[in-house]
């Protein structure tokens, strides 16, 4: 999955553009987020040209060769009382340099990390979210594989065995998650080529990408002094890579759904500067026992229905018909509740999302790429 | 018009005691010219300066137009002389910061008339007393006559009832102080002012209507030959 | 009602006199120039220290610190790892010189990723793209200001050498900020990781910013670790201020000595113009002006003249301003930190005050001398000397107002209780008091010089000072305030130059102090060293110092744990409790500088509370010591003590004693030692000449302003002389005629303006003394804590003499030379 792979280093940027200074950034700056995001890594990080022999736990952990890396983390929970929630949290782990930073301090390293936090409390309407920044060095953010655990500041994912049962803990001004993720009946799912996840003709422009699909869930979602419990499923794409977008790719549409029938059809569309589907898009449909059938541009067909217009102007498609004839799927995603923009460093539409049509289910979907430029 | 009565003035230094007048009395009708005849330190500037307002007997009245000028508080009695009284003095007593026009249209503008109409009026004055043209000239550009005559033109310019003349011609030569005082009673005459001149000279006296000889604090009737 | 030609004639009589409205112009200009001049120099060096605190505090409303020390990186990383913690941002800072650079900068370690909330320009700096990467991975990456890129000569890309504790570090400018208000002049910003490295921090923060509600003050509360302390923002402000309070004192007194001239000057000058137009008011009257009239048109002309004046006055003062501020800055930086003043502060304060004195001050000092001009008769029936037989009844009267104001200031500086402004009070009361008593002394002195005086036209001088007195009294007075300040000023500068040479002397009299090399920004002995000079032969007695700064009642005292050799010991100036005071510090008790004995009301058996990561440690005095050495306060205690208390901490300090005095052999021996150790040698000597240089900078500005509030008064004098001599223009005249030579006229003239010089340095010698026994007693007590012995310098006092001589010689000289050249004639026929 695409997600985050050159946004981070957008990300990056234009976090100390806007959020450090009180004014916006400088035409000129802006210019220069785009070349950052059309920009290659560092040639000395290590880059994705061959599937690999995926070896776990030692690859929940983190890979330092590569430039960009997450722990994305997507769900649609209910309380007892039947009250719904979505949730986001998203660990991003950027490299900066190549290699160990040099080690005048202890404070001094090459990684970074970023995290995303949301909940949508879809009865009530409102979207929750928050954004928080962390060097790997003095124990401020990171990652380790045995025992597992990710985090950053107060954020983070960590269990006691290899992965699962996974710890989740998030808690931001005013909100916050704090669940277990049982690892369920579904295997992991690699994507594309044995886990190898091409993003444009240009070797090496890949991830190394798999994803856990149905991940039972139970815990507390805290809104306000409100505790409610929960449980739901769960989604994680893990993916890491040292590739950037192509100069013709202007955003995505990433859709993760779980249906009700025990399926799960995960389809990112790469649209060209144009809107249309670049070739490089994919997605899976992931059988009742995992089995997969990988999916092409050629065989989806997507059609925004509805957009919901931020404040600033932008305006997101949050409904759309999803179509696989040969598949015979004919879905309506709708999203279920409009508003749901991470409005942060960067600008973009992740939430909770119905599914209806052909097939009932829920899911989560992120838009990318609409706001101003690229 | 003026009239004094009983006016006794007496200057008490330590245990020196000196009585310039007692009892003074004498009357000037209205449009009257008087000469004040009086020697050095016979006390004809303090009897000026008590008809004025500006000293204050020991006892004894001054009446201006039936006014009691020593029953007044001071600023009425600024008011009055501003009003009712013009003023000319043996030095001139020119502002010297003030252009000879200036000096005689202040006494309208101290009354209230406005700029132009004062400077008007004081004008037509100045051209009355001879110095036509010499308006803008600064007093110490002038020569003492010429000083007199802009002195006597602020003293008339507001046509006060009474005219106060302090050997007028006392720091002028001869013929100088004869011209002004011919101008000084002919214009005082024309506009119907009393007019209380006082002097040391009879030459100047004669001038005058009547004649009062001001000795040992008293006053007789002088017979103009 | 208001006649135009009134005005015009006064306006004119302004400009006829020209060097009668110029003086008189002249006084109100400078006055406000002075005042506005100082006040902007004090605001300027404030600002400044406020730009460079406000900007390392940023939004922070809270900072964790650990009292004397740094704060371990856990308790930070603990902390922010836990869910709900508040914003947070840690810090690392030190000072760091440079090579070839007066005073020091401050290097600031921030973390650009906690910093959003805190210090947005600062974190808003980083606006380019490969910033974050450069900024966070290459070690040294630097941002600073333009200005300061400007004054150490570096461009982006360039490198720059500081030097910490010895070591040297190299930085490399990543980035030179040109926004206005970004980065404060004296700030060296880098990444938290480079500061840790170049500062020598590792595993260790000066402190965390937090910003707090009241809800999350509680959270953080609650989980304080032991010996961290959480402070207010408003707590580390008074911390920041409190290092410039000396300075900022000094700058005070000077700005209300100022003002004190300025509106001697504005009455003097006014009071002149009023006397010298008796005659015109009078002519005025005659014709029918009313007193009314007439003060309204002095009050107007003198309103024109200040509004005229203080709009000069302003100027001049913005411009004189920037030239003092320059100099207050230097000397900031030199003593502090590096602040360079590119722009004035233009405060509303400052201007307020000075426009006030302009105006309103001069309207007042107008108002007794236009009482006096509308109450001219008409026509000028009083003479001259009835106007002076006037003002000298005047005198008593004024002598007792003078008396009863002395007798104020006096009780509310050292007699009431109050503070440093309460002394100010007193001490403006007490010179304002002897000013209106400078007539009558005057008086005093000069009939016992009328009776002195050679005969003739020396006698004739002396008189004639006496009958002018309505006149000359105000000018003397200025003189006489402006002497006084310069008398004052001056003793208690010198008294506290002779008090910290003395205090220094006698503490420092050990043969020679080691400390680390970098010591002054607090690096320590190694052990191994302590231990290699404790061996050596030639040391016959050793001191050992090592200090900390604690928090004590809102002050930053210096805690110092010392094993004091006897000589050591005799070196302390014990003020009280001196006889068993060793037998106490030996068993426990601590020595407390008399700062601090003074600010917590301590006495030898009374007990003092310090805070340690186990609670407050309390402590018996033993005996309060003279020191000069911080205003905050030093305590001494037992080596013993302190090890217990804070133990492991290296030695900062020290003290060798030789022996059979030999102190050349004992220096080779340690000189040796420095090639293995990285150490600094110097000898007592040499450290109470840098004590004292710096004493002499701080003081320097002193010295300037006491020279600019002597012109000032110089003009005062000059412009009262003038006025005067001219207008006895025709009494020249008739001395002239009467047979008198162009020399006797001017050396009666110059006679008077000596005369008048010396009166008012005889007057302002015990004045002077006494506003420097206020100071000292005083304002220098309740603002420092300290007292010293009052030591009059002769010299001093004799220069005082000279410097009234030559200003009254001095504006004698045209007075006399035109007076003197006058051609007498026009003045006697003139009336």
């Amino acid at each position: 999955m695409l997600r985050g792979c050159s946004l981070l280093m957008l990300l990056l940027s234009a976090w100390l553009l806007t959020a450090c200074g009180q004014e916006p950034p400088p035409p000129a700056a802006t210019i220069r987020v785009d070349e950052a995001m059309g920009g290659t890594p560092d040639p000395d990080f290590a880059r994705a040209f061959e599937p690999r022999a995926f070896s776990f736990p030692g690859d929940h952990g983190p890979h330092p060769d590569f430039a960009t890396e997450w722990w994305y983390l997507t769900g649609n929970l209910e309380s007892d009382d039947g009250r719904r929630f979505g949730y986001q949290l998203t660990l991003f782990r950027v490299g900066l340099r190549p290699g160990e930073a040099v080690q005048d301090s202890d404070w001094r390293s090459n990684q970074v990390y970023m995290g995303h936090l949301a909940v949508s409390d879809i009865a009530a309407g409102k979207h929750y979210s928050a954004e928080r920044f962390g060097r790997a060095a003095a124990g401020l953010a990171g990652a380790t594989s045995r025992p597992f655990e990710v985090w950053l500041g107060p954020w983070g994912l960590h269990s006691d065995g290899d992965f699962f049962p996974l710890e989740l803990e998030a808690q931001d001004d005013g909100f916050g998650l704090s669940l277990q993720l049982l690892a369920g009946d579904k295997p992991m799912v690699l994507q594309g080529e044995r886990g190898l996840s091409r993003k444009s003709a240009t070797p090496g422009n890949a991830s190394y990408y798999y994803s856990f699909t149905r991940l039972p869930t139970t815990g507390e979602v805290s809104i306000g002094d409100a505790i409610y419990r929960v449980q739901g499923n769960s989604w994680i794409d893990r993916e890491w890579s040292s590739s950037a977008l192509d100069t013709d790719q202007a955003g995505w549409d990433w859709f993760a759904l779980q249906l009700e029938d025990g399926r799960e059809l995960m389809f990112y569309q790469l649209r060209t500067r144009e809107g249309e589907m670049h070739a490089f898009s994919r997605g899976v449909l992931v059988e009742r026992d995992g089995g997969v059938h990988e999916l092409s541009p050629e065989q989806v067909k997507l059609t925004p229905l509805r957009y919901w217009q931020a404040d600033d102007g932008t305006a997101y498609p949050v409904e759309w018909r999803l179509q696989v004839p040969g598949l015979e799927l004919d879905l309506s995603v709708q999203a279920s509740l409009d508003d749901q923009l991470m409005d942060h460093t960067v600008q973009y539409w992740e939430g909770a999302v119905d599914v209806s049509g052909s097939h009932a289910g829920r899911g989560y979907l992120e838009l990318s790429g609409y706001a101003g430029g690229p | 018009m003026i009239k004094v009565d009983n006016l006794t003035r007496i200057y008490q230094t330590g245990s020196n005691r000196q009585v310039v007048f007692d009892a003074l009395t004498f009357e000037v009708e209205k449009g009257e010219t008087v000469a004040l005849l009086g020697a050095s330190g016979s006390g004809k500037t303090t009897l000026l300066n008590l008809i004025s307002g500006i000293d204050t007997p020991d006892a004894g009245q001054v009446l201006i137009d039936g006014v009691d000028v020593h029953a007044l508080g001071e600023p009425q009695r600024t008011l009055l002389r501003r009003r009712q009284i013009g003023f000319v003095f043996q030095f001139f007593n020119l502002i010297p910061t003030l252009t000879a026009g200036e000096n005689v249209a202040l006494p309208l503008e101290l009354l209230g008339s406005d700029d132009r109409a004062a400077r008007e009026r004081a004008d037509a004055l100045l051209e009355q007393v001879g110095l036509g043209g010499l308006g803008m000239r600064y007093p110490e550009t002038l020569s003492g006559g010429e000083q007199q005559r802009a002195a006597i033109a602020r003293a008339l310019v507001h046509q006060p009832a009474v005219l106060l003349a302090d050997e007028p011609t006392g720091n002028l030569d001869e013929d100088t102080g004869r011209l002004i005082i011919d101008l000084l009673t002919a214009l005082a005459r024309q506009q119907g002012t009393t007019l209380l001149l006082v002097t040391h000279s009879m030459q100047v006296a004669q001038a005058a209507d009547r004649v009062l000889r001001l000795s040992h604090g008293r006053v007789e009737a002088v017979t103009v030959p | 009602m208001f006649s135009p030609l009134l005005l015009r004639a006064g306006l004119r009589y302004m400009l006829r006199h020209r060097w009668q409205g110029l003086l008189a112009l002249t006084g109100i200009v400078l006055g406000v120039a002075v005042v506005l001049a100082v006040d902007l120099a004090n605001s300027g060096a404030r600002a400044a220290f406020e730009l460079s605190a406000q900007q390392l505090q940023g939004k922070a409303t809270h900072r964790l610190v650990m009292p004397g020390g740094t704060l371990p990186d856990e308790v930070y990383v603990a902390l922010q790892r836990q869910s709900g913690a508040p914003p947070m941002a840690p810090v690392v800072n030190g000072w760091v010189e440079i090579e070839g650079w007066p005073g020091r900068l401050r290097l600031a370690g921030f973390d650009l990723f906690a910093e959003g909330p805190f210090r947005s320009e600062l974190a808003g700096v980083s606006s380019q793209v490969g910033f974050t990467t450069d900024w966070l991975t290459q070690p040294g990456a630097l941002v600073l200001g333009e200005s300061l890129a400007r004054a150490l000569d570096v461009a982006e890309g360039e490198s720059l050498d500081v030097l910490y504790r010895g070591k040297s570090a190299t930085l490399t400018v990543l980035h030179v900020d040109s926004s206005a208000s970004a980065v404060a002049d004296d700030l060296l910003l880098v990444d938290i990781a480079t500061a840790k490295s170049v500062l020598q921090m590792e595993g260790e923060l000066s402190y965390v910013d937090l910003i707090l509600d009241a809800d999350a003050e509680a959270w953080i509360r609650q989980r304080l670790p032991a010996g961290v302390e959480l402070q207010t923002a408003l707590e580390q402000a008074q911390g920041v201020t409190r290092l410039s309070a000396a300075f900022e004192l000094n700058l005070t007194a000077m700005s209300l000595l100022a003002l004190l001239v300025g509106m001697f000057l504005v009455f003097n000058a006014m009071t002149f113009s009023m006397v010298q137009r008796r005659n015109l008011f009078g002519r005025l009257r005659a014709i029918g002006v009313t007193s009314r009239e007439l003060f309204r048109m002095v009050l107007l002309e003198a309103l024109i003249l200040a509004v005229l004046g203080t709009l000069i006055g302003l100027l001049l003062g913005v411009w004189l301003g920037q030239g003092l501020t320059r100099l207050v800055a230097a000397t900031v930086s030199e003593l502090y930190y590096n602040v360079s003043v590119t722009a004035l502060v233009l405060d509303t304060g400052s201007l307020l005050i000075a426009i006030a004195l302009g105006v309103l001050a001069t309207l007042i000092a107008t108002l007794v001398p236009a009482w006096h001009a509308a109450r001219t008769p008409p026509l000028t029936t009083l003479s001259r000397s009835a106007l002076e037989q006037a003002a000298r009844h005047a005198v008593p009267l004024w002598g007792l107002f003078g008396v009863a104001l002395l007798l104020i200031g006096l009780t509310l500086a050292l007699v009431l209780p109050g503070g440093v402004i309460m002394s100010f009070a007193g001490l403006f009361s007490l010179v304002l008091g002897a000013a209106m008593m400078t007539p009558m002394v005057i008086r005093l002195l000069h009939s016992l010089l009328a009776r002195a005086a050679p005969p003739g036209i020396w006698r004739m001088g002396v008189r004639d000072l006496d009958r002018h007195l309505s006149r000359l009294g105000i000018a003397v007075a200025a003189l006489m305030v402006a002497l006084s300040a310069s008398v004052g000023v001056g003793v208690m500068v010198e008294s506290m130059r002779g008090s910290v040479n003395t205090w220094l002397s006698d503490l420092l009299n050990a043969d020679l102090y080691v400390a680390a090399e970098g010591f002054d920004q607090g690096a320590q002995l190694t052990p191994s060293l302590v231990e290699d000079v404790a061996r050596l032969q030639r040391v016959d007695a050793i001191s050992r110092y090592r200090e900390r700064k604690l928090p004590i009642d809102g002050r930053r005292v210096e805690v110092i744990g010392a094993h004091l050799a006897e000589p050591s010991r005799q070196g302390f100036a014990l003020l009280s409790g001196a006889s068993s005071a060793w037998q106490a510090f030996d068993e426990g008790a601590v020595l407390v500088s008399e700062p601090l004995a003074w600010h917590l009301g301590l006495a030898p058996g009374d007990t003092l509370e310090l805070p340690t990561v186990d609670g407050p440690l309390v402590v018996k005095v033993a005996a309060v010591f003279r020191d000069y050495a911080s205003e905050h306060g030093r305590v001494f205690m037992d080596e013993k003590l302190y090890e217990r208390v804070w133990p492991g901490q290296p030695l900062n300090t020290l003290a060798l004693f030789a022996r059979d005095g030999d102190v050349e052999a004992m220096r080779r021996e340690v000189s040796e030692l420095a090639a293995e150790h990285a150490i600094v040698i110097t000898s007592a000597g040499a450290i109470l000449r840098e004590s004292m240089a710096v004493f002499d900078r701080t003081f320097r500005i002193t010295e300037v302003l006491r020279i600019l509030s002597l012109i000032v008064a110089f003009i005062g004098v000059l412009s009262a002389l003038m006025a005067l001599q001219l207008e006895r223009g025709k009494e020249y005249a008739v001395l002239r005629a009467l047979g008198l030579t162009r020399g006797q006229i001017a050396g009666l003239i110059s006679g008077e303006s000596l005369l008048m010089g010396l009166l008012a340095a005889c007057v302002a010698l015990p004045v002077g003394i006494l506003m420097a026994w206020v100071l000292i007693e005083s304002v220098q007590r309740r603002a420092f804590g300290w007292t010293m012995p009052f030591g009059v310098d002769g010299v001093l006092l004799m220069q005082t003499v000279l410097v009234g001589l030559l200003a009254a010689g001095l504006a004698a000289l045209y007075p006399a030379w035109r007076s003197a050249h006058a051609d007498p004639a026009p003045q006697l026929r003139e009336d």
